[in-house]
């Protein structure tokens, strides 16, 4: 299975290149934001469901409007690359230390933040002559949208990414810990507070990357969560991992033909529909 | 093993707490409801920084290190985690994560103590099952599993007899026993289950407003000492194999 989706993601990708005509550095942005997209995911398998990935806790909205804040005061790029990370760590450490929201009160208030983006963006659409379609597909499209630069970026961070996955590995029984609870976590010696702030910070470099890399499109909700609990084994946990690679390929490409305008809503919509629908008993409980 | 001197829990208590605890030896912290039995345990698990001098092993415990903490103490307080969603038997293995190096996988006698304490708690069958679907007793063993599987120098238990079935208590009693054989290892456990105490433990403390009102043996416990600290009539017969007090009261008295 896992072939099977290798094989269909780099059928994807070198159909962009060739046939949609986009740089070889757009498919390997887009790998970038499909593996920092599993990797989200695989972090957050320890924890208790549901698990809303960047886009449906409103982390994907706020660094979008970041973005556009920054680039109306600097017009460099490189001062949004930089800016973008602190801002995904900072929504983390507010919404998860600050308000302390649980997994349902972020799913509820990533609708609010979406909304909010949503209603925005039309406005700058109507308001702003500076802001028009192009730039909203830039943003909803990442840098692979842009096909920023030589594939010399994207082949530095995907082992930054690779280095992460083990990592994430390697500590799969301190973040099973850490997602049991304070007692569980310092009951082995660990110190609860910096564990919590570097998982937090954690997600904010990886919803970051995800979203510099693929934009919107590296949400894979419709894959379904990376397996629960903190022992996975590495053939399940490689097979979920082509699986993202693969929809974000999908989707580049997909893109490349229709544009991401139309793409990144439909993407959205989906995987969001999708996502409220396998946890509404748990979000809803009374619905 | 585990030295209190002038130890105030902050209950207002008149008198100091000074006791020692014998290496390989199980206490019983038995009391009526406000007696300050989970805030004793809490206390020496520093849970909150109290006041006087507690020592393990000779060490103050405030001395203790982060890291060194969970080798010298494990604290049962029925607390269930917070994500229940791995299987019994990761669940068990993470017990032992303060015994490896931070990114190191678990060592091969790590495995084999998880495997025992599955075998020694009769959890065998539900090894691969999620924790969240576990019985309610099973699950409550498999929390007492993992503190015992801690392996620290002292077991502190606040309760560890609640909601168990009769199957589950023997079970807790024989662990209980073999953990503490080697001489090592001491248990101080909290307890309203005076039978469950009494069968289980060396030493029975009694406390009341927050000081030790009696410091008995098991087979001094009897009637009169239940109506005194418990102000409730009860019979005290002994069981038959082992002679030691189990407590019985009147129904509808």
């Amino acid at each position: 299975m896992a072939f099977a989706f290798t094989l269909a993601a780099g059928t994807a990708a070198v159909c962009t290149v060739l046939i949609a005509g986009r740089p070889p550095a757009a498919p390997l942005w887009y790998a970038a934001g499909g593996y920092a997209c599993f990797l989200l995911g695989r972090i957050d398998a320890a924890g208790p469901p549901p698990a809303p990935d960047y886009l449906h806790t409103g982390s994907a909205a706020f660094l979008s409007l970041g973005a556009i804040i920054i680039a109306r005061f600097f017009a460099s790029p490189v001062i949004i690359l930089c800016l973008v990370p602190v801002l995904a760590v900072l929504f983390e450490l507010y919404t998860q230390r600050f308000l302390s929201l649980g997994r349902r009160d972020t799913a509820l208030a990533g609708i609010a933040l979406n909304g909010i983006f949503a209603v925005l963006a039309l406005f700058m659409l109507r308001a702003d002559p500076r802001f028009d379609t192009a730039a909203l597909s830039a943003l909803f499209s990442g840098l692979a949208g842009v096909s920023a630069g030589t594939i010399g970026a994207p082949l530095a961070v995907i082992p930054v990414l690779v280095a992460l996955h083990v990592l994430a590995r390697r500590a799969a029984p301190e973040l099973a810990l850490l997602s049991h609870g304070r007692s569980y976590f310092e009951g082995a010696g660990l110190d609860y507070e910096r564990g919590r702030v570097a998982l937090q910070c954690a997600r904010g470099i990886l919803s970051s990357i995800t979203m510099l890399s693929a934009g919107w499109l590296g949400g894979s909700v419709l894959i379904g969560p990376a397996p629960r609990g903190a022992k996975v084994g590495l053939a399940r946990d490689l097979s979920t991992l082509t699986q993202y690679l693969c929809f974000s390929q999908l989707l580049l490409f997909s893109s490349s033909l229709v544009g991401s305008l139309a793409i990144a809503p439909l993407w959205f919509i989906a995987t969001g529909a999708y996502f409220y629908y396998k946890n509404r008993w748990r979000i809803l409980p009374h619905a | 093993m585990l030295e209190l001197r002038g130890v105030r829990l902050p209950m207002g208590a008149e008198t100091p707490l000074s006791l020692d605890f014998e290496a390989g030896s199980v206490t019983a912290v038995i009391g009526p409801c406000g007696s300050g039995k989970s805030l004793f345990l809490a206390a020496i698990a520093r849970r909150f920084p109290a006041r006087g001098d507690i020592r393990i092993s000779g060490r103050p415990l405030s001395r203790l290190s982060r890291k060194e903490y969970p080798l010298y103490i494990s604290y049962f307080d029925g607390s269930p985690p917070a994500e229940a969603g791995g299987t019994l038997y990761d669940f068990l293995l993470l017990a032992r994560a303060h015994m490896k190096r931070f990114l190191y996988p678990y060592g091969e006698h790590h495995v084999q103590a998880a495997e025992s304490a599955i075998e020694s708690f009769d959890l065998a069958e539900y090894r691969t099952r999620p924790l969240g679907a576990l019985p309610s007793d099973a699950f409550r063993r498999a929390l007492i599993a993992f503190s015992v599987l801690r392996d620290s120098e002292l077991l502190l238990m606040d309760d560890p007899a609640a909601g168990l079935g009769i199957h589950s208590m023997g079970i807790v009693q024989r662990s209980l026993a073999r953990h503490t054989m080697g001489g090592e290892r001491t248990v101080v456990f909290a307890s309203n289950d005076l039978s469950f105490a009494a069968q289980t433990a060396d030493r029975l403390l009694v406390m009341e407003n927050g000081g030790v009102a009696a410091d008995l043996a098991p087979e001094s416990l009897d009637a009169d000492i239940i109506r005194r600290y418990f102000k409730t009539e009860a019979l005290v017969s002994r069981n038959i194999y082992n002679g030691r007090p189990e407590v019985h009261f009147f129904p509808g008295v």
